[in-house]
């Protein structure tokens, strides 16, 4: 099996896995409870808490744990807006967020919200000199998302953050860092973001365990009613186990970070330079030079992304499509769409994600199956 | 310990021919192998009907009347209360039903309708009616009695023993599964296949299904999506087999040498081909699609032709004259409905010309045909072909 989908979910580490196992069993309280036993788990709690705020240079005061990634970026969103509806109704974005962020938007939308959008080049980057101008004393959040899942390109985050905040302090900034998280440093100290969402499961975590950052000061409404755990800001018993599997796998992946990337670059170096070699002319890259190494947007002229997909499945080799093949207007997604990819080439977009335990025999693989499906399965039209 | 017991009716009509104990026997077999799992349950047949009874404690009465809904052969189900026929026994049991239906519904009106098979008894039908519905308003003060648009209406039949009821639950009518013969369904994973593969079920055919597979155009959730499909259809069917022929090779070759207007209604003959010696295999009568005049291209009058003649086997086309709209109605009965519009959509749009012929001409669709090689690529078709027994 050679699994080129990290971006969509990761391998969790082997020790990540039995200590959830460990402490489900044998460390089961509930951290809220006020008997000893439960004390150890909030012990336990809170030694992860302490773990992942140092992978970030925050304070673990301001670490929120959720449920994942999408309730993080839901809380980011929905809670600051309800917490700043009376500074204002005016909120910004790129258009190219994941979905949790995109529908969390046209949530508040709905109900009176003023959303507007950034527009993006080719490579999918946002213009700070957009960003200033749309900003405005009654814009009361901004949300840009560090890495895109689909491109792997960077936005200049530090820098927004600092036109925001040299603007218009008042202004929320938040931050998607679910796809950036163990790939690139992430210092909260520099980069002036408010809120910082995250995901265990894509850095070799559990699933179902997310955090958000959340700077001392920062004002947001949660959305959740309930016990009041976490600080009043998201109840729910808080899922001990998968936390300090997170903090296991957070620690082990930013301690290695600089190893992985240099694989995960030298994998990414040889899926192109192979593609290149067997089909210059087949192949198109979208993901930028600059972009996160981790995640290869390429987009074929021949075939369907959709059918390169389950033809590469048939030879156990995974990776996500960047369009749905149907006869349907929307199956091109909207990252594709916003980078202005002209067709046929956006109709056979692939995202290749690798991570650190991916080698360059399986880049190699992976290409010369390519070429053959590219050879099989284009179609040429009948007399 | 109380009993449990359902009624079983089916409708006597069928019963009039000499054949009468193959349909009962049938239907007496196939009500047993749907209950198999639920407990111990005697299966009896007395006066054409059928009762099924239980004393089990953990025999689940609700499960065992959703399943028999779905046994073809069957008109209706009632759960009932069986007592002596004695007057007191009667009365005494007809409370315990009223009062057992207050305490789960808001009902304030009511009828008794009776029906006297034994002659014997006494009293004549609206006698007992009248005097049960007097005795129930003593117990139950509150009660109105309604003859004309009730909230229930409590049945009572008296016979060898005399039964009490309240609900008659509509089943799946049609005729026993297994007296009907077999027949081969072509299904696609769409709305419309399932529901006609679901009407001649309910003619007592054995039903199985073909579904053709085109990896990498279409998807193995696409073929998991029709394995479903079928589960749901095989709590009608007792059972299906579900034959899985990989179509790309020929879909490919169609494409590449074939005219982009006749790309559909090549491919549908090559599927009905290959559908009919699946079915000659398996002892399959006829072939069944769920085509309706003119719903899309390939469902033309003329394109009915073209694909038509690819075969000799009779194909039954139950939707042939239904709208959509119908069609949707009855898949939402069968159950089928939910999963044929998951968005599973493969690639085969691929393979769908912009503008296909909606008035095809058999001679050219032959002459066009002849630059393919038939026999080999159906022959490797069915070898890879896979059987799935649901």
């Amino acid at each position: 099996m050679i699994y080129f989908d990290n971006s969509a979910t990761t391998r969790p580490y082997k020790e990540v896995v039995d200590l959830v196992a460990k402490l489900s069993y044998e460390e089961f309280g509930n951290p809220a409870s006020l008997h000893s036993f439960g004390m150890r788990a909030e012990r336990i709690l809170e030694q992860s808490r302490k773990q992942l705020a140092d992978t970030i240079k925050a304070d673990p005061e301001e670490i929120i744990f959720t449920s994942g990634g999408t309730e993080a970026v839901n809380l980011a969103i929905k809670g600051s807006a309800e917490a700043l509806k009376r500074s204002g109704k005016h909120i910004l974005s790129t258009p190219i967020e994941h979905p949790a962020a995109l529908e969390s938007l046209k949530a508040l939308e709905s109900i009176g919200y003023e959303v507007e959008m950034f527009s993006v080049d080719g490579k999918g980057l946002i213009n700070i000199g957009e960003l200033k101008e749309k900003l405005r004393k009654d814009t009361i959040l901004v949300n840009i998302m560090m890495v895109n899942n689909e491109t792997g390109v960077i936005q200049p985050v530090e820098e927004a953050g600092h036109i925001i905040k040299n603007n218009n302090p008042g202004t929320v900034f938040h931050v998607d860092a679910v796809q950036a998280y163990g790939k690139l440093p992430i210092d909260t100290r520099r980069l002036m973001a408010d809120i910082m969402s995250f995901s265990a499961h894509k850095i070799h975590g559990p699933r179902g365990v997310g955090m958000m950052y959340l700077r001392h000061g920062t004002r947001i409404k949660p959305i959740m009613s309930g016990g009041g755990q976490e600080k009043q800001y998201r109840s729910g018993t808080v899922n001990v186990p998968g936390i300090a599997g997170f903090a296991c796998a957070a620690v082990k992946k930013t301690g290695r970070m600089d190893q992985d990337n240099r694989t995960i670059k030298r994998v990414r170096e040889r899926l192109i330079s192979e593609l290149k070699k067997r089909m210059p002319d087949r192949i198109r890259i979208n993901s930028p030079e600059d972009g996160l190494p981790g995640i290869l947007s390429v987009s074929f002229s021949s075939v369907k992304s959709e059918v390169i997909l389950h033809a590469l499945e048939l030879s156990e080799i995974y990776v996500s499509s960047g369009s749905a093949c149907s006869a349907k207007k929307n199956s091109i997604s909207h990252v594709i769409k916003a980078m202005n990819i002209p067709a046929p080439w956006s109709d056979g977009t692939i995202r290749f994600s690798f991570s650190g335990e991916n080698n360059e025999e399986e880049a190699k693989t992976c290409a010369k199956t390519l070429e053959d499906i590219m050879n099989t399965f284009s179609l040429k039209t009948g007399p | 310990m109380t009993e449990k017991l359902i009624l079983v009716r089916y409708e006597e009509i069928f019963l009039k021919r000499s054949n009468r104990n193959v349909f009962e026997n049938r239907l007496i077999r196939n009500i047993k192998q749907r209950l198999d799992n639920l407990g111990d349950a005697r299966v009896t047949c007395s006066q054409s009907r059928i009762y099924v009874e239980s004393s089990d404690e953990d025999f689940d009465l609700v499960e065992a009347v959703d399943r028999l809904k779905k046994v073809f052969g069957i008109a209706s189900v009632s759960v009932v209360s069986r007592v002596p026929t004695d007057y007191e026994a009667i009365k005494a049991s007809a409370v315990g039903i009223v009062a057992d239906l207050l305490s789960r519904y808001g009902y304030k009106t009511f009828k008794v309708e009776t029906k006297r098979a034994d002659k014997s008894f006494p009293m004549n039908s609206p006698q007992i009616s009248a005097d049960i519905g007097a005795h129930i308003l003593k117990n139950f003060p509150r009660l109105k009695v309604d003859v004309k648009t009730p909230d229930f209406i409590l049945y009572v039949e008296v016979r060898e023993s005399t039964y009490l009821y309240s609900e008659i639950i509509p089943a799946a009518k049609g005729l026993p599964t297994g007296t009907g013969g077999r027949a081969m369904l072509l299904l696609s994973g769409g709305i419309d296949s399932p529901a006609a593969g679901w009407m001649i079920a309910k003619r007592g055919v054995e039903v199985d299904a073909v579904y053709f597979h085109s990896p990498p155009y279409t998807s193995e959730r696409a073929r998991e999506k029709v394995i479903r499909l079928c589960e749901i259809l095989s709590e009608w069917t007792m059972g299906m087999r579900l034959y899985v022929v990989p179509f790309t090779e020929i879909q490919m070759a169609i494409h590449q040498k074939c005219p982009q207007e006749y790309l559909t209604i090549i491919m549908r003959r090559y599927m009905m081909k290959i559908a009919e010696v699946i079915a000659h295999n398996n002892g399959a009568l006829a072939l069944i699609t769920g085509e309706a005049i003119g719903q899309v291209a390939s469902q033309t009058m003329e394109s009915l032709l073209v694909t038509n003649s690819a075969v000799s086997l009779p194909v039954y086309r139950p939707l042939i004259g239904m709208d959509k709209s119908e069609v949707v109605k009855l898949a939402k009965h069968i159950g089928t409905y939910e999963t044929s519009i998951l968005p599973y959509e493969d690639c085969c749009t691929l393979f769908v010309a912009r503008h296909p012929a909606t008035r095809p001409s058999l001679e050219k669709t032959l002459d066009y045909e002849s630059v393919l090689d038939e026999e080999q690529m159906i022959a490797r078709a069915l070898d890879q072909a896979e059987t799935i027994i649901v």
